[in-house]
């Protein structure tokens, strides 16, 4: 028996703890090696993917570790490190998105910093690891307390990402901006942490749970705990940033290094929103009536303040940035459905859609820009033309993202916003989704700017003759450099258009995964 | 139901091959180096070739005495989400996949003009060739959709890349306004599964499946909102058709004939194939503001053609007012009408495609499209000359060629519900006459100007066989429309059968309410008249 008990500790953990291991590892091979270039970078590859697929396998071991103790989905189980996490099949989605989208954008890396002289690139990847465990942990937290940990170890390590771009000073200011900002809003989240405390005697999720069940059926949920729940929403709120507490997101996005700004789209997100089904359906649950209107507004306003101003925005960057601002408002509308785990499969669902679009999209954006000099303004909608003819691949695969974003089928955006506009539907929410049809509307407009550029502008012509928009000579990266990159895009645009055409196990399987 | 009746044979196979086959054509583009142009066109024409004769196989098979659905598949999709791919063909979409097919290969044969990134050009012709096929085929409520907005991507690089000067602008326009009408269609879609799901238990967005869904008036006049909307702006009618001369005036050749020749046709088929058995209420409320825009949309487009400069917006505005006469057919909702509409949308894509063919050819060797840069060209190009006559009389509806059968019969149809309208109509069929002639006099009689088109060739060879098989189509359907006639007959008796129901029902009600004026209080009454009166 004892044994058993020690076996599920340690699985419970051993997901974050091999991805930990993984980023002292490489740390401490920053200190020895004195190797650089591609043959050090193929190593450190290969050693990231080695640690990646370590802890897919102990994350995969979440499956049965409840059914093997025998506990209902979603009990946490009572040991030394279980009670304080979730060890449930939800873990093996949220872990599978942080795992694969930390080796994504390590795949995809960062010819500019280089270029730059940012030798120590090996420390980015060190940061991400331990940012991508800070994720694991916030994203399977039933305790308050390690959903800040988790939060903050996350946190820190971003805003250290964020200013990596050392020579940049957009890059600096985004992470001053980012972590300003980024440690008031955890101030407030502690705060309302403290106030559930208060009101509840508790800081596990499933123990605040029983509370509120309990004072519901004696005199109602005090308003204390309701200012808690409140303030916490604001928190995971700012990390997800949802509109509108989204104000950071742009300028982090715009000035961090194009693979930084897409991490920090995909695995800060999913942590963010795996925090936020946490807290509210696992602890909140029972008083689902009191939170969704709130819910409802930070949906409406994401999706309408994203989508609009995403509309002039000149840099593709920060045009993705609020892209995925008016994505997360699309993916919070699932939260309505709570009657059966279809509404969170739908959003779990989207998410996972939400990340392979977006590693897509940040990826070829940073593909592209990979060769260019610092001078040039990299980030433009121009800096795409006639990418179609310069390099037809990714502009087809950037195509792909693209239209899969603005929710065209046969692509995995359209069965992604199938789900989530039905399950608000049976939710009772049609003008909701209404509002949100239209702005797929809105937000086709900016895609289809950069599909624009890439294949029809007249300077296609420029561009065959290896010039930019400017007459500039365009220095493509070499594929030799940017392979591992090229890997990663094609196949999360395969990944969209399969998980468009044949949606069905990606479906069951996120069913299964919220039960 | 009658829905419920389908027919599955051997061939139902060959309709999933004939939809898949283009987008294996497309597919198989990527491999093809980029500058073998040649090789681009040739496994471009084998597969739409294939397909062509696929879809000719489909039509002798298809038998015209049976109701219901034929070719008949059902597969699960995406079974958690209630999602089915069920594809079937009756009497009124039988006749659009050979026109399909056909001027898809036609086109790609006449793509010589085409000289940049051709790889590209016949993959996004392929891959609309799918959609449309699809859309004319789908039977489930979301594979439709799928493949409605599975022809707006192509559509739209055809546009943006291979077209004219403001190709940019017309290339966005079209796709926003296409995607503002089926983006609310959507929501309305999700919302009749919902209604499904509520009403039956069970998940499926299956036509067949909804035929008996219980609607409040309210509700039904909302979702025909949406999902007329969506087919009002692809016909499109009067004041939803500014996207489409932009478009065509834009768009390469080959993208105008596909465009005017297949992709239009989809709003009226959507209408008569979904609106018509989900909303019978709503349509038949609806009926005589379809019957009035339509009327509009025949005077404006013959008078906007009237006045056009440039040749292809002639034609463009002339589909707008062909259009007009297809949804006043579809309006009155009668079989001659419906029989007509469907002809007449049939006779169009033959007649127009072959005009933009024709003008196709024109500015291949011109680069012009103004009228005004033509003219006296009959002495020229004889053989061209003849050929724009044909399928001008053709458009205008001259007796003995296609245009005619369908436009009488849309006159009959409608004459007999909305008498004063369907007189104001038939000046379109005049104004017809006088623009379609004064665009021929205008480019083929009068004075040549030497300088500018002495060195006018003649329609080629290659250019004659494309158009060809459309010339043999305009004396066949105005000779002997009956294979056509008798096929549509069937279904398009069925279709009318749901708005039939409701009138009768109606007609009922209104005697009963009658008599007893201060008794009665059926429940669907109170809803129907109380939302009539708002």
């Amino acid at each position: 028996m004892i044994s058993i008990f020690y076996t599920t500790e340690f699985l419970a953990i051993a997901p974050i703890l091999s991805i930990v291991c993984g980023g002292l590892l490489l740390l401490g091979i920053s200190f020895f090696s004195s190797e650089t270039g591609g043959k050090q970078r193929a190593r450190r590859l290969l050693f990231g993917s080695f640690i990646c697929s370590v802890s897919f396998i102990f994350t995969m071991s979440h499956a049965f570790i409840g059914d093997m103790l025998g506990l209902e989905s979603g009990m946490p189980i009572n040991g030394a490190i279980s009670s304080f996490l979730f060890v449930d099949p939800l873990n093996i989605v949220f872990y599978t998105l942080i795992i694969s989208g930390l080796l994504c954008f390590v795949f995809l890396g960062d010819q500019r910093l280089e270029a730059q002289g940012v030798t120590d690139s090996i420390d980015i990847e060190v940061l991400m690891f331990f940012a991508a465990a800070g994720a694991m942990v916030m994203a399977s937290a039933a305790h308050l307390l390690v959903l800040f940990l988790g939060f903050e170890l996350l946190s820190v390590c971003v805003y250290a990402l964020t200013g990596t771009a050392r020579k940049e000073r957009a890059s600096s200011e985004a992470a001053l901006k980012y972590f300003v900002m980024g440690a008031f809003s955890s101030t407030v989240m502690l705060y309302g942490m403290v106030l559930l405390y208060g009101a509840t005697g508790s800081m596990n999720l499933l123990e605040i749970s029983t509370s509120i069940k309990s004072s519901l059926a004696a005199d109602g949920v005090s308003n204390m705990a309701l200012a808690g729940l409140g303030l916490m929403l604001f928190g995971l709120a700012f990390k997800a940033s949802l509109a509108p507490f989204h104000v950071w997101a742009p300028d982090a996005y715009q000035g961090a290094p194009t693979s930084i700004a897409g991490f920090m789209a995909v695995v800060v997100k999913v942590a963010a929103f795996a925090a936020l089904i946490r807290v509210l359906l696992q602890g909140f649950g029972e008083i689902s009536g009191v939170w969704q209107p709130a819910i409802v507004v930070l949906s409406v306003l994401s999706m309408t303040i994203g989508n609009f101003a995403a509309l002039r925005q000149k840099s593709v960057k920060r045009m993705l940035a609020y892209s995925s601002v008016a994505h997360a408002g699309y993916a919070l509308m699932g939260f309505l459905a709570t009657a059966n785990g279809e509404g969170i499969s739908a959003s779990v669902f989207y998410l996972v859609v939400y990340a392979l679009m977006t590693v897509t999209s940040f990826g070829v954006v940073l593909l592209v820009t990979a060769g260019q000099d610092e001078q040039y303004e990299r980030d433009t909608v121009e800096s795409f033309s006639g990418l179609g003819s310069r390099e037809p691949l990714l502009a087809l695969v950037m195509t792909v993202a693209l239209f899969s974003l603005a929710g065209f089928p046969p692509f995995a955006g359209f069965i992604g916003k199938l789900g989530i506009f039905r399950s608000a539907m049976s939710a009772g929410y049609t003008g909701l989704v209404v509002i949100a049809a239209l702005n797929s509307l809105v937000s086709l407009y900016y895609y289809l700017r950069v599909v624009v550029v890439m294949y029809f502008s007249k300077e296609s012509a420029l561009a065959s003759a290896g010039l930019d928009y400017l007459g500039r000579v365009v220095r493509v990266a070499p594929i030799t450099e940017t392979f591992a990159g090229r890997v990663v895009v094609i196949a999360c645009a395969l990944g969209i258009v399969l998980a468009g055409v044949y949606s069905e196990p990606l479906i069951n399987f996120t069913r299964w995964a919220v039960g | 139901m009658l829905q419920q009746m389908n027919l599955s044979s051997a061939h139902s196979d060959l309709l999933q091959w004939l939809i898949l086959l283009p987008a294996l054509g497309s597919l198989l583009m990527l491999f093809v180096p980029r500058e073998r142009f040649g090789l681009a066109r040739l496994v471009g024409l084998i597969f739409s070739v294939a397909a062509f004769g696929a879809s000719l196989t489909l039509l002798i098979d298809f038998n015209p005495e049976f109701v219901g659905y034929q070719f008949f598949s059902r597969q699960a999709w995406v079974p958690s989400l209630g999602i089915s791919y069920v594809l079937g063909i009756d009497g009124i979409s039988i006749w659009f996949l050979p026109l399909t097919t056909m001027l898809t290969m036609l086109v790609i044969m006449g793509s010589g003009s085409v000289q940049k990134q051709v790889r590209g050009y016949i993959a996004s012709l392929l891959l609309l060739e799918t959609g449309v096929i699809g859309a004319f085929a789908a039977l489930d409520l979301i594979s439709f959709y799928v493949f409605w907005e599975l022809m707006l991507i192509p559509m739209y690089f055809i546009i943006g890349i291979w077209g004219g000067q403001r190709r940019i602008y017309a290339a966005i326009k079209f796709v926003l306004y296409t995607a503002l009408g089926s983006l609310l269609m959507l929501v309305a879609i999700v919302y009749l599964g919902f209604v499904y799901a509520d009403q039956y238990g069970s998940l499926s967005f299956y036509l067949g499946d909804w035929s008996n869904l219980n609607l409040t008036f309210r509700e039904e006049l909302w979702l025909f909102s949406a999902f007329a909307l969506a087919f009002a702006i692809k016909v499109p009618m009067f004041p939803l058709h500014t996207w489409l001369p932009d478009a065509h005036v834009e768009a390469p050749t080959g993208g105008s004939v596909i465009l005017a020749g297949v992709l239009l046709k989809l709003g009226l088929y959507g209408l008569i194939r979904f609106a018509m058995p989900l909303f019978p209420e709503a349509l038949l409320y609806a009926a005589p503001l379809f019957f009035v825009l339509g009327v509009i949309g025949i005077v404006y487009g013959a008078l906007m053609a009237w006045v056009q400069e440039d040749m292809k917006k002639l034609v463009a505005y002339s589909s707008v007012s062909h259009l007009g006469f297809c949804v006043i057919g579809f309006a009155a909702l009668n079989l001659q009408g419906l029989q007509g509409s469907v002809l007449q949308m049939i006779s169009h894509g033959i007649s127009t495609g072959a005009l933009f063919f024709m003008v196709g050819v024109l500015y291949d060797r011109k680069h012009t499209r103004r009228i005004e840069d033509y003219g006296g060209l009959a002495a020229k190009v004889p053989v061209f000359a003849f050929l724009f006559l044909v399928f001008t009389l053709s458009s205008i509806g001259l007796p003995l060629t296609n245009g005619f059968v369908g436009e009488f019969l849309i006159l009959l149809g409608s004459f007999s519900r909305y008498p004063l309208l369907a007189v104001v109509a038939v000046s379109g069929v005049v104004l017809g006459a006088v623009y379609m002639l004064s665009l021929y006099r205008r480019v083929m009689f009068g004075e040549l100007d030497e300088t500018k088109n002495g060195d006018l060739s003649d329609i080629s060879l290659r250019e004659i066989l494309v158009v060809s098989p459309l010339l043999v189509l305009v004396f066949v359907i105005g000779l002997y429309p009956m294979p056509v006639l008798s096929a549509v007959e069937k279904s398009a008796a069925s279709a009318l059968k749901f708005v039939e129901q409701v009138r009768s029902d109606e007609t009922e009600l209104a005697a009963v309410s009658g008599e007893f004026s201060s008794g009665f209080s059926g429940d669907e009454y109170l809803t129907v008249s109380s939302s009539v009166d708002r």
